[in-house]
């Protein structure tokens, strides 16, 4: 290498375009959240204008859920052979349309509104864990790819704090179908966004990468002089390479078990509260606390994986989300009548103590190399759907069977502690791509 | 951490670039190796590009967690010119002296010619960008 060569960019004191990448990963970031958020806010609404019951209504959701989480790896493949601007494209419109459908027709019936919404989360499986990390760490140095992430995911905790407010009133105002109709126009506003500034790869925009010397500029890989190039063997296509790579089921099961914990832990944060005497909007304000410290957990853990393994990080982080837990559990089951003060500190922190996602996100995306970047974190996003069914499922046979709600969190702590020591124990993202760059 | 290592040229035109069959020059290390190749090759009118093969520590953190820092191997930038001019590029470097001697006068004009070569790059960019632009237009107007 040659050291002393200053980065170009340093040295153009302008924006660098990397930030408008972040913009538009930030939108979508809201766009993941919102989807998920909408239903359930004009969940009776739905429920009244279809004539069925809490059960058949729930699973307009469920599907959802399904597609979204599991199409993933479809997003990443598509990712890798398309490129990133128009895979995030493609998938931003399909969230739009599906959307503006289930605005449209979702009052017809229950299987319109099934399809409808399941288009949407079609479209959401490609917004966020599939492909965003792949474009990320193409713009952002890799020790700078922390803090890129960690602009864009703040998106859905903004999302959640502004749909609280905003949700309810557009509903109220509008009817429940054309309120999806007006969020099915903001999605299709940030399609044409991401369309029209979204690029590949600095080399798009004539900017230099990180490192190069003065006076040139980024270039593709070249075509090299048939006898200086040793003859290639088989190539292999992304998800069989990814399929091969240990790592990717390393972490994934590491995702796995911490989204088991994670979805526990936040489907039952305000019920942790309502199950101790609190009312609905006392609880809820928890969650509103929780949003602004992941927000800032977000940025601040963000920068500082990009001076530490991330691996490391996680492992930290998750451990903190173990201990916390242990905690809110401990205390809720040996005291008869909880505060509110001690309720908001531990889901609080707990919240925020999920601001690891970020690093998970960034962390996930360096195990792999450009050319199957995309398809591994597709393949993590898709086995973590097992995680995220058994999450809640689990935590809320637990409640069942004890009839507390504070072991929920025991649940909770336990993922978390197994998902940390498997985070511990993965291989650093350099040995990783060192190993299969030469294999 | 690992560091992405890309490919980058002084050919002003991608597309032309593209067009060229790059042929292994040679692996440099030092600043000034390359400060006075560019400047050389850049009078003799030869393209060059280049990739950054990292250090051992970068390369491999766990294996080299032993290796001091001062002991860090550098595998240095790999040098690759256009196949048919890689004689004259060879003959040109043969001599130690001048290469140093252009490393000097690159010192000094390098970054204006940085300046004038991002200019033109960019330029070459958006003309490329808005031939493409015209030629969807094209398609979309043969359709509409």
């Amino acid at each position: 290498m040659l050291q002393t060569e200053a980065d170009l960019n340093a040295k153009s004191g302008k924006l660098h375009y990397a930030f408008v990448i972040c913009i538009g990963g930030f939108l979508l970031s809201g766009i993941v959240l919102a989807a998920q958020r909408l239903p359930s806010i004009a969940l009776d609404s739905v429920r009244e204008a279809l004539g069925v019951g809490y059960a058949e209504v729930g699973l307009i959701t469920s599907v959802f859920m399904l597609f979204y989480a599991g199409l993933s790896l479809v997003w990443g493949m598509l990712g890798d052979r398309i490129g990133t601007r128009w895979a995030m494209t493609l998938a931003c419109g399909l969230s739009s349309l599906g959307t503006i459908l289930f605005g449209l027709f979702g009052g017809t019936s229950l299987a319109v509104a099934i399809v409808t919404w399941a288009i949407c989360g079609i479209g959401c499986a490609g917004l966020l864990m599939a492909i965003l990390p792949k474009i990320i760490s193409r713009w952002f140095a890799p020790n700078k790819r922390g803090f890129g992430m960690s602009l864009c995911t703040p998106g859905a905790n903004f999302a959640a704090l502004i749909l609280g407010v905003v949700a309810p009133m557009v509903i109220n105002g509008l009817g429940w179908n054309m309120a999806y109709v007006a969020f099915g126009i903001y999605f299709a506003a940030i399609t044409v966004f991401v369309a029209l500034t979204f690029r590949e790869a600095p080399e798009d925009m004539g900017l230099a990468p990180y490192g190069a010397p003065q006076g040139t500029q980024a270039a593709p890989a070249p075509k090299i002089e048939q006898k200086d190039e040793e003859a290639s063997g088989k190539k292999v296509s992304p998800l069989r390479q990814v399929c091969r790579m240990g790592i990717t089921w390393h972490f994934g099961l590491f995702y796995a078990v911490y989204q088991l914990g994670y979805m526990a832990a936040t489907q039952y944060y305000v019920v942790s509260m309502t199950g101790n005497g609190f009312d609905l909007a006392t609880a809820a304000f928890s969650l509103t606390i929780g949003g602004v410290l992941t927000i800032i957990t977000e940025l601040v853990v963000g920068s500082l994986s990009d001076h530490h393994e991330r691996k490391t990080m996680i492992g930290i982080m998750v451990l903190c989300t173990a201990v916390l837990s242990a905690g809110y559990a401990f205390y809720l089951i040996n005291t008869a009548e909880p505060g509110l003060v001690p309720c908001y500190f531990f889901i609080a922190t707990i919240s925020a103590s999920t601001g690891v996602i970020t690093i998970i996100m960034s962390g996930a995306g360096e195990y792999y190399n450009d050319e199957c970047r995309a398809t591994g974190t597709g393949m993590i996003g898709t086995i973590n759907i097992v995680g995220r069914y058994l999450g809640p499922w689990v935590a809320g046979l637990v409640i069942d069977a004890t009839g507390q709600t504070g072991y929920a969190f025991v649940i909770v702590a336990a993922a978390c502690l197994v998902a940390s020591l498997i985070a511990f124990a993965m291989p650093k993202a350099a040995t990783v791509q060192a190993k299969w760059a030469n294999s | 951490m690992a560091r992405r290592q890309r490919w980058w040229t002084t050919v002003e035109d991608l597309e032309e670039y593209k067009e060229i069959t790059w042929a292994f020059l040679k692996n440099i290390k030092m600043t000034w190796e390359y400060s006075g190749m560019a400047y050389l090759f850049r009078e003799a009118g030869i393209p060059l590009c280049g990739i950054d093969r990292g250090t051992l520590k970068a390369n491999h953190p766990i294996m080299a967690m032993g290796v001091p820092m001062q002991r860090d191997k550098n595998y240095g930038v790999d040098i690759y010119v256009p196949a048919k001019m890689k004689g004259k590029a060879l003959s040109l470097l043969s001599d130690e002296e001048r290469v140093r001697e252009c490393a000097e006068l690159e010192a000094v004009v390098g970054a204006e010619h940085a300046r004038e070569f991002n200019q033109v790059a960019l330029e070459n960019k958006n003309r490329h960008a808005e031939e493409k632009k015209r030629g969807r237009r094209a398609l979309l107007a043969r359709f509409f």
